[in-house]
């Protein structure tokens, strides 16, 4: 069990993670400067699949993270709980991670869900699970009850995109909305409820979603529905490509290559986020949280 | 057999209390802490709640059995032995071999060990020190696990920081050493022997004369509620504290769990004295009322750090349920040889209260919020406290120094499966 487990997460970890880790471990390669902070830095990475015959290839070493069990640390490397879960949507793309939050010894924590986007990957890192968020932030969440019922998801204000690709200018509504649970003091952080029907949106679909920092994902039966996601995403590559806000298109799944539209998808998707939301992360992350409270 | 002296020397109290010491420190890492221990080792949510599971059935099944184990077997001490063996062996599977079946098997011993340790515990307590000393015993019982809790807890949570967290499971099964010795210098038995048991493995008519009992039905149900009441408690306060505090979350849970256990270890050996003087039913009373004022303080504390005052409070409410449950089981089951069978009975609402309560609190905090879940709580304690306050009798003894010639040995006997 443990054993298909683990084969199963380095089997799919080229799906579930690579856009992120990978890309962070190439990234650090190559362009230094874009390294860490820059969270949704993801290139294409050399995953081709033959079409008859499968073929086994070799990933190297601590080029990905094993998410699933893996502490999460803040800011300030204190843990703020573990990794339990992912939620992909229908494509595969991860949307959220679930979190064992809190407590001590088993007391006391809680299941939430943030936004995948919330999560910074460093696979030869002392901690390569980290989190954007300061577990002051996090503490009124509503608790994750499983994938059947739809589930609040923590979402750093300055990422507006995969759950609900709201675009920017949606930022009025949220405080309109918030239930007063969630308030971080920075106000950065006001909570939006997205009705279902609009969590699932694709990327693309410019929903108007909400940057607040509770999403809602929505119960599965509607992520089904995501389909049409699937061939919004697979036309990105195109655009993908030019933002070149990160490395090395070089790597860039040689799009020749007969790998499964699907396979390309997760990898290239979230880079799809409007173009201008990358640049701004880097510095979006101190003073998106620097505020509330260190 | 030693002869029917008075109670017990000195050496065997203080091994005693080391073995309760170190018993309780032990069974501190069996606690919660495992379902973060196999999350930590990539186990899904859904297998890790299936061998929990595993191991309250296990330990849900084996009570009966297991208590008439001890009342039938010539040597407490080597049973409990056992038991603390399995306990180790559990531990070290735990911390060695995190996989599906090793953990299995370690949940199963672990549950059938548990339930072995905490009545041959009381067992050997009573041929210790006999009837009559025995509500002062089990205060210093209550004590010494409390403080082993305590310690136990601050160890785990310091270690945890820093080390992995399989090192708990290695410490526990490190612990289970220091037990073995102390249980192995705890003398055979000055005290009278209450070996009137079964002849044969299960003794069916003890069993029925005891469900009979009018005394251990109404107490079975106090102690219903009383669980009802008390299990969801700490993890409802602790999530009521992860939702309030932030960076301290952790520290303030870490203090909700060593307060009861301090104020327990203070409040214990008095508890012990005062059942004997004055009686059980005030015992229960007190424990009971502590238990409703205790909900309504969590109902109205505002705040992260306030709720550790009534999670103090609930070590009253500890030490007198701790005091008085195994003393109302031998009141009742005095000269009867059955003390372990009826402990056995009574931990059985104990498991179905617990498992209630974590149902209602969840379900009630889910609908109605926080502080509506900790005054349904109270009230059900509420209503525990009226059953013992209207229904409840007295289960003292006459005359407490009775106790002592009561538990005359019958002679030789050698069953036990």
């Amino acid at each position: 069990m443990r054993r298909a487990d683990t084969l199963s997460l380095v089997g799919c970890s080229a799906l579930l993670v690579a856009a992120w880790a990978v890309t962070e471990a190439r990234s650090a390669d190559t362009p230094p400067a874009a390294a860490k902070p820059t969270e949704p830095a993801k290139s294409p990475e050399p995953v081709k699949s033959v079409e008859s015959p499968p073929v086994v290839q070799t990933m190297p070493a601590k080029a990905t993270v094993s998410v699933l069990g893996k502490p999460v640390v803040d800011k300030e490397n204190k843990q703020v709980g573990r990794v339990i879960d992912v939620l992909v949507d229908g494509s595969g793309e991860p949307q959220a991670a679930v979190l064992d939050f809190g407590g001590f010894l088993g007391v006391g924590n809680r299941r939430i869900a943030v936004h995948w986007a919330a999560l910074h990957f460093d696979p030869e890192g002392t901690y390569p699970v980290r989190l954007e968020l300061t577990p002051d932030e996090l503490k009124s969440v509503p608790e994750y009850r499983g994938s059947s019922k739809p589930a609040p998801v923590v979402t750093p204000a300055r990422v507006t995109a995969p759950l609900a690709e709201a675009p920017p200018p949606a930022e009025a509504a949220p405080s309109a909305v918030a239930p007063s649970a969630v308030a971080p003091v920075a106000g950065t952080a006001v909570p939006t409820a997205v009705p279902p029907s609009a969590g699932t949106s694709a990327p693309s679909a410019a929903a108007p979603g909400s940057s607040g920092p509770v999403l809602t994902i929505a119960p599965p039966s509607t992520n089904a529905a995501v389909s049409p996601t699937a061939a919004p995403r697979v036309s990105t590559p195109a655009p993908a490509a030019p933002p070149g806000v990160n490395p090395p298109s070089p790597s860039a799944a040689p799009p020749g290559a007969n790998t499964p539209a699907q396979l390309t998808a997760p990898l290239i998707a979230p880079s799809a986020t409007p173009p201008g939301v990358n640049p701004q992360a880097p510095p979006a992350v101190p003073p998106g949280s620097s505020p509330p409270k260190n | 057999m030693p002869g029917r002296t008075r109670p017990s020397g000195r050496g065997g109290q203080r091994a005693l209390d080391l073995l309760n010491f170190f018993l309780a420190d032990a069974q501190t890492g069996f606690g919660p802490f495992v379902s973060v221990y196999l999350t930590a080792r990539k186990w899904t949510q859904i297998d890790i709640g299936f061998v929990l599971t595993l191991g309250t059935i296990t330990s849900l099944v084996s009570q009966l059995p297991a208590g008439a184990l001890i009342d039938a077997a010539r040597s407490k001490r080597l049973v409990a032995g056992f038991a603390l063996i399995a306990l180790a062996l559990s531990a070290l599977l735990l911390a060695l071999l995190p996989h599906e079946l090793p953990v299995m098997v370690a949940q199963m011993l672990h549950g059938i060990a548990s339930c072995i340790l905490t009545p041959a515990l009381a067992a050997i307590s009573l041929r210790l020190v006999g009837h009559a000393a025995l509500g002062e015993r089990l205060g210093r019982n209550a004590r010494f696990s409390s403080i082993g809790n305590g310690v136990a807890a601050a160890v785990m949570g310091a270690g945890g920081a820093w080390l992995a967290p399989r090192f708990v499971f290695l410490l526990t099964a490190g612990l289970c050493v220091p037990a073995l010795i102390a249980l192995w210098s705890i003398d055979q038995g000055h005290a009278p022997t209450p070996r009137v048991a079964p002849r044969r493995g299960i003794d069916w008519t003890g069993l029925k004369r005891l469900v009979q009992d009018r005394r251990l039905a109404i107490f079975g149900l106090s102690v219903m509620l009383f669980h009802l009441s008390n299990a969801a408690m700490l993890p409802l306060a602790g999530s009521a504290v992860t939702m309030r505090a932030g960076h301290y979350a952790s520290l303030i849970i870490a203090a909700c769990i060593v307060a009861p256990q301090v104020i327990v270890a203070m409040f214990s050996p008095w508890a012990g004295r005062l059942a004997s003087t004055a009686g059980r039913r005030r015992i229960l009373l007190i424990g009971w009322g502590a238990l409703l004022v205790r909900d309504v303080l969590f109902a109205v504390m505002p705040g992260a750090w306030p709720l550790v005052i009534p999670q103090a409070i609930s070590g009253i409410c500890g030490a007198t349920l701790g005091v008085a449950l195994p003393l109302i089981a031998s009141d009742i089951t005095m000269g009867t040889g059955h003390f372990n069978l009826c402990l056995a009975t009574l931990s059985l609402p104990m498991y179905v209260g617990a498992a209630l309560s974590m149902t209602l609190a969840g379900a009630v905090a889910a609908s109605a919020g926080m502080p509506v879940a900790f005054l349904v709580l109270g009230a059900v304690g509420a209503v525990g406290a009226l059953v013992v306050w209207l229904w409840m009798p007295e289960t003292r003894p006459p005359d407490a120094d009775q106790g002592a010639v009561a538990l005359v040995d019958d002679g030789p006997h050698y069953g036990g499966p």
